[in-house]
């Protein structure tokens, strides 16, 4: 897994690619939460590259979604396809938050 | 442990941590494409198995101490599913007796876990737990 990430405008752009599981959920979360520990307040996370995502992945999406709602934040996602795709649909997860079909129409929504 | 039905299966036993995921992975995936099974189900069988061999290795043993997990895979006699039997000597645990979260709730009332096995069930074809000889075992099938 890897993650690379910048501002654009208001927005956090953090593009991940990889495997999003047991082993490299913490290193995930960690990256993101750097931001939000910064006082970032809007993070649109790009899963463009991301091949496989399990439960321990999901999981920090919830609670990137819970640390950012208590600062009136945004969580915006773009680049779902594959398995990730349906694990996202099988969880329910695709309809807490607004997926997108690209990282340009994710970064809009945030404008 | 030696069970009925597992002449067709190969096996493989390592410690239970997380330390141990990316081996057991290797080996099913590798038994997987031997077995011919389609890239599609391969990627349903890496995420099964992740979610199933984290929730024993959080589950069946108390903390600190550490057994060892034994995984093993291959086709069904019968050749129309790939079995993949995971089990563990530690505290018994039913992984299928747990209550499944409502992925229906939005993200505030969302329970963070508890996920792993709802996965595991929807992307497998059959789920089967037993405690047999002092064992977890727990079977997971794929038709292919």
């Amino acid at each position: 897994m890897e993650c690379t990430s910048h501002k654009e405008n208001k927005a956090v752009v953090i593009k991940v690619t990889g495997r999003l599981d047991a082993v490299t959920a913490p290193e995930f979360d960690n990256a993101c939460s750097t931001w939000i520990d910064q006082g970032e307040t809007c993070l649109v996370i790009d899963l463009t590259g991301v091949e496989y995502i399990s439960s321990a992945g999901l999981r920090c999406f919830l609670v990137l979604h819970k640390r950012l709602k208590a600062v009136s934040g945004t969580l915006d996602l773009s680049g779902l396809q594959g398995m990730v795709k349906e694990v996202f649909n099988i969880s329910g997860f695709a309809t807490l938050f607004p997926v997108h079909p690209t990282l340009e129409k994710a970064v809009e929504a945030t404008e | 442990m030696k069970l009925q039905n597992e002449s067709t299966l190969t096996w493989l036993d390592l410690p239970a941590r997380i330390e141990s995921l990316a081996q057991f992975r290797n080996f099913v995936l590798e038994c997987a494409g031997a077995a011919g099974l389609p890239e599609t189900v391969q990627a349903r069988i890496d995420l099964v198995l992740e979610e199933v061999l984290t929730n024993v290795f959080n589950y069946s043993f108390e903390d600190g101490q550490t057994g060892t997990v034994s995984v093993g895979c291959g086709q069904t006699p019968d050749k129309k599913s790939f079995l993949l039997r995971v089990t563990d000597s530690g505290r018994p645990f039913d992984p299928l007796g747990q209550t499944s979260p409502d992925t229906t709730v939005g993200a505030a009332d969302r329970e963070v876990g508890g996920l792993g096995i709802h996965l595991a069930r929807q992307v497998s074809s059959d789920m089967v737990y037993r405690h047999q000889n002092g064992h977890n075992v727990l079977d997971i099938y794929f038709r292919t």
